[in-house]
């Protein structure tokens, strides 16, 4: 089978996925934990709540991995570094989102990178190379893709809003007005500032004081109270399921308490040094998007620090990301076809 | 012992419409469970047809919306793909800003 666009965000807490050839994308969400197959048993692998559950057995370099598992499943520590890309964990997600397109051939795989990874143009050429060509997945599975494209996560954020944006307003800002889209990741927060449309590479970046600072402060804080500790891991499931609850020696413990006064001392400390590291003029924002896995938890950081501007969080917002490169990518190839057609006629 | 009697009463075809709904069955809740729900909607329809009697309630129109709804998870609540003029100009305004 052969996809045109596939659309892929590889995170530290989740791998999305947007495809198909339609006018509307497939989604699919799978957490981004990579181990050894049989370290997780015969276990049904994948994520909580409205998530894609998939047991997927990839092969990168004659090893084999499962992916799509809960972090909490596994022992070893997330990776956290520079290198995530170059890694075999991040080949091996690749891998299971190409295998859930079901696709042999694809034309164009659109992906991003951290904003300050993508500054680095050795860097984005090296990882469009690792992506391109034929990929062996699993035995005898061989994947085969034409072109990639990779650009900065927040930049799908920033598509995705012009196509999904609640009000037909925000369309005629993102076009001539100055806009913010802050993605709160695992580990970085990222940042991107347009001008009437444009990126402004100068004043976007990354900063490292993402979810996984308000996790720390919660497990820090919790251990400081009750004398015990708890994982960060477990924290971020707490978060995810919403319930805002964790079993603390056989007891439920609200730690709802915990996590505000975290996000008040991460978060707005976090986007205040952006805008003074960048030395950029917060007044003069006409709307911050807030879009991925933190974006719930940054609003009231963002209302604080952005007194003026509007302040708008994508819908789905962890997949707002994904759904703009394939929205952007999508538009490319539907307006050349059009292009095409009208010029045989 | 004699054979049971049988005799198609119905014949459930699966058409365009619905093959979504069939993929996503048979990914989700495995060719099994899929079966049996094809098999439950077969039922169905022989029930509204009067061939059977039952107490069961019928479906209502709700359900069958959630049914639907939950075969195209992530397709209704997505807006669609436009590319009107303003639209071109967007992304191409923003490319020309990317390497």
């Amino acid at each position: 089978m052969k996809a045109g666009v596939v659309a892929i965000d590889i995170g530290y807490s989740n791998t999305k996925l947007a495809h198909g050839d339609a006018l509307v994308p497939e989604v699919k969400i799978i957490p981004s934990g990579v181990c050894a197959p049989d370290s997780v048993g015969g276990r049904v692998i994948g994520g909580g709540t409205g998530k894609t559950n998939q047991n997927l057995i990839v092969t990168v370099g004659g090893n084999e991995f499962a992916v799509g598992i809960e972090q909490t499943q596994i022992k070893q520590k997330r990776q956290r570094n520079p290198n995530y890309p170059f890694t075999e964990q991040y080949l091996a997600l690749y891998y299971g989102g190409l295998s859930l397109t079901r696709a042999s051939e694809v034309d164009t795989v659109v992906t991003g990178l951290p904003v300050e990874q993508y500054q680095n143009a050795s860097t984005v050429s090296r990882l469009a190379a690792r992506l391109r060509g034929e990929h062996e997945i699993a035995p005898g599975r061989v994947v085969s893709v034409r072109e990639v494209y990779v650009t900065a996560q927040p930049v799908g954020a920033f598509v995705d809003m012009h196509f999904q944006g609640a009000q037909s307003k925000y369309r005629e800002i993102m076009s001539r007005g100055r806009v913010l889209v802050l993605d709160p990741g695992f580990h970085t927060v990222d940042w991107a500032f347009f001008d009437q449309g444009s990126l402004l590479k100068s004043v976007s970046g990354s900063n490292a004081a993402a979810m996984s600072s308000v996790m720390e402060c919660v497990s820090v804080s919790i251990e400081y109270d009750l004398g015990d500790k708890v994982t960060i891991e477990r924290v971020e499931q707490a978060l995810r399921s919403d319930s805002h609850s964790i079993l603390f020696h056989g007891e439920e413990l609200n730690i709802s308490g915990y996590i505000e006064t975290a996000l008040d001392a991460v978060n707005t400390d976090a986007i205040t040094d952006l805008l003074n590291a960048k030395n950029l003029d917060r007044e003069q924002i006409d709307l911050v998007v807030l879009a991925g896995g933190g974006a719930n938890y940054y609003r009231r950081a963002a209302e604080k620090v952005f007194p003026g501007s509007r302040i708008e969080i994508s819908s789905s917002p962890v997949a707002a990301n994904v759904r703009g490169y394939w929205y952007m990518e999508r538009a490319r190839c539907v307006a050349a076809n059009s292009a095409a057609s009208t010029q045989v006629k | 012992m004699d054979a049971t009697q049988s005799r198609i009463l119905v014949r459930v075809k699966v058409d365009d419409t619905h093959t979504d709904l069939l993929a996503h069955l048979m990914r989700y809740q495995g060719r099994r469970r899929a079966k049996r729900i094809v098999f439950l909607a077969a039922l169905g329809l022989l029930v509204e047809r009067g061939a059977l009697t039952t107490n069961m309630i019928p479906i209502v129109e709700q359900d069958a919306a959630a049914i639907d709804a939950a075969a195209n998870s992530g397709k209704k609540e997505l807006k669609p793909l436009t590319t009107q003029p303003d639209d071109i100009a967007f992304l191409a305004t923003l490319r020309k800003s990317l390497p």
